[in-house]
């Protein structure tokens, strides 16, 4: 009856707590926004299919692509768009990688789902803007070196191919890396792109209060029947505790243990 | 005629003066409600860790066999657990709960000790082999997590030694791990068979997939290589090779042993892990000759249905035909790229081991590098137990170890010798040979194979002391 009195009271006590610290906690929405990394998109491989987003495969890569897209200067970029402040950023949302996969999730907690699907689309949209910008910034650079190349190689080398036309075989090669550079300097590798914008009718709620009491109330149970055992007591029946010696009543003489 | 003394205290019966009183445990509740309903709104894995260690050694305190059976339980669920929490809070990499089995196992010990009555000789080969991990420290301490982490696995491993001695010194062949493995070994294995039949339950396929887990792939496309509640392949088929065993050595063969032996047979052969072939191989061996020949028949009786089911269906049943390609790389290694990276990690890491004799550090190989970033991967894949220990604790500590080790295992040896008549005997050195022969394969000391290793030595050594003491108290 003790331990039944001990077992029955950490159990309303655990739930009565996870209820009230839960309600203590200030509501709040969760939104979740994802990009996709990975190989330039098909359209784009079209006119580009010289370069690619290099290995993908390595069990690295989910981890890089989530440091990346969690970098300092992408918050305080999402800040300034959003005119709150950097740290306000860094705690609202938060971002995490699925091993094996190329998709990185972006979760902004913020007080309303409006808010949350805010947070999460631009810092994802931000993340994709700097991207293509700086992909366009290097784009642009080779182009104009490919561009001197061009001119460079038209006073050089021409050969004549099978249909008679003269022809550069350096500079063929040049035009079709310029048309390479020219697409990506345009649109960009598609990789990484948005693969799932938040929105405010698809958010959850934070904290799940009937979750935690249920869970509470759960774990409750399981400690007082733990705890209940180390109430003092005799044990239960006929236990290993004396070994053979206190069996035989030669609790003095035995050499093992007893 | 050899006797053992005790250190310290008798285990005397624990009566009310001991344990604590109502309001203490009231008190003790009320705190450990608070912290649980806390840890609830934050991690449910760290809670539950802390809720069920409590249970488990609440239970141990209360009733040793009641204890027992549930950490056995647990061991074999947790990683279920994990999964089953990860559906709802996701996957962490550092989940406490992949502690939770480590501590509850250490709590047991932790009472054990506190109870005394462990012989000295039971005291001094956990000692020892404690030591051998101990040097291990200093080299490991650039790895402070993965250091502290192996520290405490090994040592809850090898504190598992007192857990078997004192189910050893009941005598009568207690062994609650048998009797834990009997009766969950089939539902283990049929759970493995419905996830090699597919599609995987939700849990699963969510782990899978948030997990960087490499050897799940079976030799039969679309299918996988299972590991029912455990946490990897290797890891059930180890648990699948002792439960295996432990039917055959039962001393009744009644249909219930022969349908759960058949169905953890299947799913031995499903988990495509060879190195528990070549150990349950060897362990029936020994099972038979320990056994003096009473075991013979049935171990006979099983393999003549496994070649006969094999040969039968080889042919006309694609997962049959895999596994039998599966064996046959056995003999064959040159174009097996697991077999041939085992065959040449000797040669990387004898040498430089040779050059280190302090070794690289504890938890600079097998899982607990994981939790070091900068690790170099040297020998993450524990290909070989012995070579991992000698990589990360050096030679004289894993000198310290293997010489426990084998110590305690004499204690079995003797059993056989001794009292050829005790089908208990037979199981034990049974199992230690599996699991002496799986070392060469993997980490056999760490996790639950290793808590094993060591419950089993403890019950070889506290099933000798006994003997001995009856013909002292005879004499």
């Amino acid at each position: 009856m003790r331990r039944f009195l001990i077992v029955v009271v950490i159990t309303l006590i655990a739930a009565g707590l996870a209820a009230a610290f839960s309600s203590a906690q200030k509501s709040h929405k969760v939104a979740t926004a994802s990009l996709v990394f990975g190989q330039p998109r098909p359209e784009i491989q079209v006119v580009s299919s010289g370069f690619s987003s290099g290995d993908q495969s390595s069990q690295f890569v989910p981890g890089t692509n989530a440091s990346l897209v969690s970098a300092d200067d992408i918050a305080r970029a999402t800040a300034g768009k959003l005119k709150v402040s950097p740290s306000e950023v860094r705690d609202s949302v938060k971002v995490s990688a699925q091993q094996s996969s190329e998709i990185v999730q972006v979760q902004a907690s913020r007080p309303t789902a409006a808010e949350a699907a805010q947070f999460a689309n631009t810092y994802v949209n931000v993340y994709v803007d700097r991207t293509r910008a700086a992909e366009r910034g290097r784009a642009l650079t080779v182009l104009r070196s490919l561009h001197a190349q061009l001119e460079s190689a038209r006073k050089v080398t021409t050969t004549r191919n099978s249909f008679g036309s003269k022809s550069a075989a350096a500079a063929d090669q040049l035009r079709s890396q310029i048309a390479a550079e020219t697409a990506l300097a345009r649109v960009g590798s598609g990789s990484p792109s948005v693969a799932q914008t938040a929105s405010p009718s698809d958010t959850s709620t934070a904290p799940k209060t009937s979750r935690n009491v249920l869970f509470g109330a759960l774990f409750g149970l399981v400690l007082g029947i733990g705890i209940a055992g180390l109430v003092g007591g005799r044990r239960e029946g006929d236990d290993y505790d004396g070994g053979i010696g206190a069996r035989n009543g030669s609790r003095e003489r035995s050499p093992v243990g007893v | 005629m050899s006797t053992y003394p005790t250190t310290g205290r008798s285990a005397q019966r624990w009566n009310s003066p001991q344990g604590l009183s109502l309001p203490a445990a009231l008190a003790l509740g009320v705190v450990a409600s608070a912290l649980v309903a806390y840890l609830t709104l934050l991690s449910l894995q760290a809670a539950a860790t802390v809720c069920i260690c409590l249970l488990i050694v609440g239970v141990y305190t209360r009733s040793r066999s009641a204890g027992i059976t549930l950490l056995w339980v647990f061991w074999l669920a947790a990683p279920l657990i994990r999964r089953l929490f990860g559906l709802e809070s996701g996957y962490l990499s550092a989940d406490p709960l992949a502690l939770a089995p480590f501590v509850a196992t250490a709590g047991c010990v932790a009472v054990e000790l506190a109870q005394g009555g462990i012989s000295r000789r039971a005291m001094t080969v956990t000692c020892v082999a404690l030591a051998g991990y101990v040097l291990g420290i200093p080299a490991g301490l650039h790895q402070p997590s993965s250091m502290v982490f192996s520290l405490f696995a090994y040592g809850s491993a090898v504190g598992a030694l007192l857990l078997g001695y004192r189910e050893g010194q009941r005598g009568g062949g207690a062994f609650s791990m048998r009797t834990v493995l009997l009766a969950l070994g089939p539902l283990l294995a049929v759970y493995a068979i419905i996830q090699y039949i597919g599609p995987l339950p939700r849990w699963d396929e969510v782990w899978l997939q948030s997990v960087n887990f490499t050897t799940t792939g079976s030799p039969l496309v679309g299918h996988i290589r299972v590991w029912s509640s455990l946490n990897s392949p290797g890891t059930f088929g180890a648990m699948a090779g002792l439960a295996v065993i432990c039917y055959l050595a039962s001393k009744r063969f009644s249909a219930f042993t022969a349908v759960g032996l058949g169905v953890v047979l299947v799913a031995l052969a499903l988990s495509f892990v060879r190195a528990a072939w070549v150990a349950l191989v060897i362990g029936l061996i020994v099972l038979a000759i320990g056994s003096a020949g009473r075991s013979s028949g049935r171990v006979l009786g099983a393999v003549a249905a496994v070649v006969g089911i094999t040969l039968a269906l080889a042919a006309s049943n694609p997962t049959v035909s895999a596994v039998v390609t599966r064996a046959n790389t056995l003999g064959a290694t040159g174009g097996d790229t697991s077999a041939k990276a085992r065959i040449q990690r000797p040669q990387t890491v004898i040498p430089m081991a040779a050059k280190r004799p302090g070794g690289f550090g504890l938890g600079s190989a097998g899982e607990s590098s994981r939790l070091s970033p900068s690790s170099n991967d040297a020998i993450r894949a524990s290909d070989n137990g012995y070579l991992a220990l000698i990589y990360q604790v050096g030679l004289l500590g894993s000198l310290l170890v293997l010489g426990a080790l084998i110590y305690s295992t004499r204690s079995a040896v003797r059993g056989v010798l001794r009292w050829r008549r005790d089908p208990a005997s037979a199981l034990r050195l049974a199992l230690l040979a599996f699991l002496f022969t799986m070392m060469f394969f993997g980490d056999m000391l760490y996790g639950i194979t290793g808590v094993v290793f060591w419950y089993v030595l403890g019950s070889a050594m506290a099933s000798e002391e006994i003997r001995t003491t009856r013909r002292w108290v005879a004499a």
